[in-house]
């Protein structure tokens, strides 16, 4: 096998970096990201397959409806080889590996400071070897019982699901990552196998490395790597997405919890089927913009709601979006959460007849600017954020030459689109 | 083991200011942002609460920028300069700090600059907060009152954290390091803008101040301007308490309470009677990573993966206090197996069981996570201080010679100091 077309090669000036990747035969998407001077090398094989992939058909066969917190199931269970779980033999390359599950990807992972082709080689092989057996699934039902215990006691969690709860009727973005202990107990051997073959192909997955290496012997070890492995042709895979509309499910969720302090999120979603690539981007980039100005701690409401001893620097807010839906998120430690969601309530019809001031907009502009200079010193943020790109269809780097472009008129279109008081869900956590 | 060949990342070159101030600075080239860390160093003791309300104060406004607002407004001007303060504790020592991080000038576009005006911004967060009549505002200082007080409250929300702190408090009763960073309630009765700024002087000028630099920019103009951050700090060697001494295990004892989880939090500490200049103290390190620091580790593979007890599970060892701790989040009916599962693991280790591989893969993994500092500013600050603060030697290269040279009998000789002191269960209620 080799490459099946010749590299690309994303570049931005502004950042100094500089990507090169290339398809392989296999259907991998590979790509390397030079890093002069740091010791770490960071890599990366992700697939676009996670939480809200909970329904599928192949070459137009009947549909597969999947139990929530299969991906995170999946992603625990790969670690384990016939003879030994995959973190063995990372440790005796001396690197340090972990795994994570998002909505709309599962990432296997290492970094190290040494042996680098030999993490990478065990990196490709793990995750193209699974080794599900009945008993050994079933054990697993204990360990991820007492991860979502654990995440059951944790009010940041909760009090984020929650407003996603509100927020959709049935869309899988509002489900828990790691599911529930009654949906992964219908998790079986045979169920891992058909999703492994239907999502883990090479077709549908990303191995990225960052890090001070040669990007020539990279190329040509994940060449030979890649190819070790015959998978088949593609799965011809539909994924196949639950309608949402603009209606929310309930405008207040509240729970009670030992907590020390309430804590509140509130926000708004977006439905936006068939929006794509750099659209979503842009999406995502002009709504940051707007909530910033009107929710950022430089602005008149937080001033407001702070001088009120309502809220503390923990307020604050982003919005994420994910393939057809987005929503933002704004929020946090609080001691009377009525009374802050009374307040914003209040102001919201004079922030939007006001609009954003274009001055605002600027100083936003260079902040997000310093901001993303600093996430591309991370190699994990650079990976994250090369992944989460290609799996939305968009580049990288586009961000930070949209930031300059965005007219201040698209930042306050977009705040009077995206921000509906009426449409205002809100999630607690009250003390127990 | 022979650790591989030293990495050449500059370290940081100190010069002291006075007999309290120390001013630490190194290049770094390959980042794309500056890092400025400030630490006051103070002792923990029944006042660390309203030492806490200090850099809440400072943050609230300056001479030029009065309000938090507008303060907010200069940094995004800053491009996005990130200042924050942490407080935090080492051993017997509160550490109250600064950081800021804003871009390298050389990645702004059209030749701007930055670095004198971020100099110059944290100068005044620290020597021109906003007064009134001479004084931090009232309205300031009440507001940062009540907020610290919820962020006291809210210290249950971490139930983990919570766990052991309260293990901390059982087992070190009358130890200085028993208390919390954030101090408690009732030493929040009484502050006044008075007192508190009084305070504020008191820490700027006789606490010892260490003040560390990473960024690309000449030492040169890094030293002249950053001796401006120093000004009134006259901290001398008796401003701290001389240093404490460790102590053995009493008779090991178990503590129970209760609260609104749903899964049971057990932390079980150990007394090791090896504090930071014990010839013992790297094979502590290491005998740790064997029981339970890395995903290869004994109580990981052992009480997690074979037994199925747990999802979290680790141990650290903090030798300016001469304990050793054992976290895990189990469920409740499972906690009597997971302390005997932990206890056999410890002696499996303590007997010399544990293989050569484990052994290696110990060795090799505390290397590398010595390495990966380097890559980090942030982490290079915080290793440079709290070796500092232990008494060591802030030189990596020679800790990692050290640890390399670690044998199996040194393990099971640091083992032998350990002993069980107080177990700590924090259990669901309905269990009660």
């Amino acid at each position: 096998m080799s490459w099946s077309a010749d590299s690309t090669t994303l570049e931005n000036g502004t950042l100094r970096e500089r990507v090169v990747e290339r398809v392989h035969s296999s259907g991998a998407r590979v790509a390397f990201c030079h890093k002069t001077g740091y010791l770490r090398t960071y890599a990366c094989f992700a697939t676009n397959f996670g939480s809200i992939d909970d329904r599928y058909r192949i070459g137009g066969g009947s549909e597969v409806v999947l139990p929530d917190g299969v991906a995170h199931f999946l992603e625990h269970k790969m670690f384990e080889g016939v003879n030994e779980d995959a973190f063995q033999e990372f440790s005796r390359l001396g690197a340090s590996a972990n795994a994570f599950t998002g909505f709309n990807g599962t990432s296997y992972l290492f970094s190290c400071t040494d042996r680098f082709y030999e993490c990478l080689d065990h990196l490709v092989r793990f995750v193209q070897e699974p080794h599900f057996t009945a008993e050994n699934v079933e054990k697993e039902k204990g360990i991820i019982g007492q991860e979502i215990r654990m995440y059951e006691d944790m009010p940041g969690w909760r009090v984020y699901f929650n407003l996603l709860e509100g927020m959709y009727q049935s869309h899988p973005v509002s489900k828990d990552i790691a599911g529930t202990e009654e949906t992964i107990s219908g998790i079986t051997a045979p169920l891992l196998d058909r999703c492994w073959e239907a999502f883990y192909h090479p077709s549908n997955m990303i191995l990225f490395a960052v890090g001070d290496q040669s990007e020539d012997e990279f190329f040509d070890h994940a060449d030979r790597l890649l190819s070790e492995k015959d998978l088949g042709p593609a799965p011809d895979i539909e994924k196949i997405t639950t309608a949402e509309n603009l209606d929310v499910a309930k405008s207040r969720v509240e729970q009670s919890m030992q907590v020390g302090r309430s804590k509140l999120l509130f926000g708004w979603k977006d439905v936006h089927p068939g929006l794509n690539g750099p659209d979503l981007v842009r999406k995502e980039l002009v709504t940051d913009l707007v909530l910033e100005c009107v929710f950022g701690q430089s602005g008149a409401l937080f001033e407001k709601l702070q001088e009120a001893n309502l809220v503390d620097d923990s307020f604050g807010g982003g919005y994420m979006i994910y393939g057809d839906v987005g929503h933002s998120a704004i929020g946090g430690d609080v001691v009377d959460p009525e009374k802050v969601v009374e307040v914003i309530k209040s102001e919201l019809p004079g922030v939007l007849s006001q609009g954003i001031a274009e001055e605002d907009i600027d100083r936003q502009r260079r902040a997000a600017t310093g901001q993303l200079l600093k996430s591309f010193n991370s190699l994990e943020n650079i990976a994250g954020s090369y992944c989460s790109s290609r799996f939305m269809g968009a580049d990288p780097f586009e961000v930070v030459d949209l930031l300059s472009k965005i007219e201040p008129s698209e930042v306050v279109d977009r705040l009077q689109e995206h921000v509906q008081p009426e449409r205002l869900v809100s999630s607690v956590i009250t003390p127990a | 083991m022979t650790p591989s060949q030293s990495t050449h990342i500059p370290g940081f070159v100190t010069r002291e200011v006075g007999e309290g101030g120390f001013l630490h600075v190194r290049p770094e080239e390959r980042r794309k942002t500056s890092h400025l860390k400030l630490t006051w160093i103070a002792d923990l003791g029944p006042h660390n609460a309203r030492r806490c309300l200090i850099p809440a104060c400072l943050m609230r406004g300056t001479r030029a920028y009065p309000s938090q607002r507008l303060l907010n407004r200069r940094t995004e001007q800053l491009w996005g300069l990130s200042g924050t303060t942490s407080i935090d504790r080492w051993g017997q020592r509160h550490l109250v700090s600064l950081v800021a991080e804003f871009p390298d000038e050389g990645h702004l576009p059209g030749g701007e600059t930055v670095f004198d005006e971020a100099i110059d911004f944290v100068d005044q967060l620290i020597h021109e907060p906003h007064l009134v009549d001479g004084y931090f505002s009232k309205d300031y200082v009440d507001s940062e009152i009540l907020q610290h007080r919820r962020s006291i409250e809210g210290r249950i929300d971490n139930k983990s954290g919570w766990a052991y702190q309260r293990c901390l408090e059982e087992a070190c009763f009358d130890e200085p390091w028993r208390y919390h960073q954030l101090g408690t309630i009732e030493d929040l009765d009484g502050v006044e803008p008075a007192s508190l700024t009084a305070l504020w002087k008191e820490l700027k000028s006789h606490q010892p101040l260490h003040v560390h630099f990473s960024g690309n920019m000449p030492s040169g103009r890094v030293f002249e301007s950053l001796q401006k951050l120093f000004r009134d700090n006259c901290a001398t060697k008796d401003s701290l308490a001389g240093v404490q001494g460790i102590r053995a295990a009493a008779e090991p004892r178990q503590v129970t309470e209760f609260a609104k989880v749903q899964q049971a939090n057990l932390v079980m500490s150990y007394r090791t009677m090896i504090s930071n200049d014990h010839p013992l103290y790297e094979p502590l390190m290491v005998a740790n990573g064997i029981l339970g620091g890395f995903p290869h580790s004994r109580l990981f593979t052992q009480v997690r993966e074979k037994e199925s007890l747990c999802y979290s599970i680790h141990s650290q060892v903090d030798s300016n206090i001469g304990m050793m701790f054992i976290t895990a989040g189990v469920d409740h009916d499972s906690v009597g197996k997971a302390t005997d599962g932990i206890s056999e693991q410890i002696d499996f280790v303590r007997g010399g069981e544990f293989s050569e591989e484990e052994y290696l893969m110990t060795l090799s993994a505390l290397d590398s996570r010595l390495r990966m500092v380097q890559d980090s500013p942030a982490a290079l600050a915080d290793y440079d201080l709290r070796t500092r603060l232990s008494g060591k030697s802030p030189g990596l290269e020679d800790l990692r010679k050290r640890v390399a040279a670690v044998t199996r009998d040194d393990v099971v000789a640091a083992l032998e100091l350990v002993h069980p002191d107080v177990t700590f269960l924090l259990a669901p209620e309905e269990d009660s």
